[in-house]
């Protein structure tokens, strides 16, 4: 959605407002309505720690998506006994889920064209030799040759 | 009757100082979201504490402080630039006093980061025995701090005197 020419003037409206917090949010958003500290804790367990949000980025965000219209207050609450009364919790829009959708599409474009450029070759190489590498370990061990 | 166990008192000292903080955000957008900031901060503090113990509580606690700067300063800017949610920015008397508003709390912000920055500088430099330059310089910064505030002050009781005293024209010639 960055930048990118569109066809969809909604899409091409919201174009310059997803960032990569907007994009921690909707995939946090995409399994189902969260409140704010389960999206945090959703980004933070997902990226193992790499990515925190911390209250503030998190909640202007969320302000500037709400006012877009990519996520909306969510009506349904769990139980009383359950639920915070302080929490509000969030939902993905439609236009949220198609943003989520091109920005998808995006970086699959990104990553053909690395691909294409021979910049991805090395890194891909050496995931590969990591991911057989049990598999070396276990044919060493079997005496295969 | 089992009472929870007693707050730790660097996480108290943290949440106490978060709420401070808060009001660095213009007064809608701490309205709409301020509990739940920090409700979420007490939580994520507590589990900094039971995962790292102090050290963990500071280093999320220095974070939160360059979060709140940053975010409240963007907040404070598109504030001013839309004008507050109940009152459009649509006539030139709500645009004057808009301005004011914000001119009084820049004042007031201000005037709280000096209460912080001076005294602090004051005794890192009396503990450091004055020999250290950059004390030097964190103190100079603090006096600008002073000046800024009080400037800001000033252009608020001219602002005040000069838009009394339009309205007070605006009406005659109406």
């Amino acid at each position: 959605v960055r930048k990118g020419p569109t066809d969809d003037p909604e899409l091409a409206a919201v174009a310059g407002m997803v960032t990569p917090v907007v994009v921690d949010i909707m995939t946090a958003l995409g399994d189902g309505d969260r409140h704010g500290y389960a999206i945090m804790q959703e980004v933070e367990e997902r990226t193992n720690g790499a990515v925190i949000l911390a209250p503030g980025t998190l909640y202007r965000t969320i302000k500037k998506m709400l006012v877009a219209g990519l996520i909306v207050e969510a009506g349904e609450r769990p139980a009383p006994d359950l639920d915070d009364e302080r929490r509000r919790y969030y939902h993905l829009t439609a236009l949220g889920q198609r943003v989520a959708q091109a920005e998808l599409h995006r970086l699959q474009r990104q990553v053909a064209a690395m691909e294409k450029k021979s910049l991805l070759k090395p890194l891909l190489g050496l995931g590969h030799v990591l991911s057989l590498r049990p598999y070396l370990w276990s044919a060493r061990e079997a005496n295969v040759p | 009757v089992k009472l929870p166990p007693p707050m730790p008192s660097i996480v108290a000292l943290t949440l106490v100082a978060y709420h401070v903080l808060l009001y660095f955000y213009p007064r809608s957008y701490r309205r709409a979201y301020g509990k739940e900031m920090a409700a979420n901060t007490a939580r994520h503090c507590h589990t900094a504490y039971r995962c790292a113990g102090a050290f963990g509580v500071v280093r999320w606690g220095v974070r939160l402080f360059g979060d709140t700067l940053r975010t409240a300063a963007g907040e404070r800017v598109e504030s001013f630039m839309q004008g507050q949610g109940d009152q459009p920015l649509n006539t030139h008397h709500n645009r004057v006093q808009h301005a004011l508003v914000q001119v009084r709390q820049a004042s007031l912000l201000m005037g709280f980061c000096c209460l912080l920055l001076f005294p602090a500088t004051q005794l890192l430099h009396a503990a450091l025995q004055g020999n250290a330059p950059i004390f030097e310089a964190l103190t100079a910064a603090g006096l600008v701090v002073v000046i800024l505030a009080a400037s800001g002050t000033l252009v608020l009781l001219l602002a005040k005197h000069v838009y009394g005293l339009g309205k007070v024209l605006l009406n005659r010639t109406h």
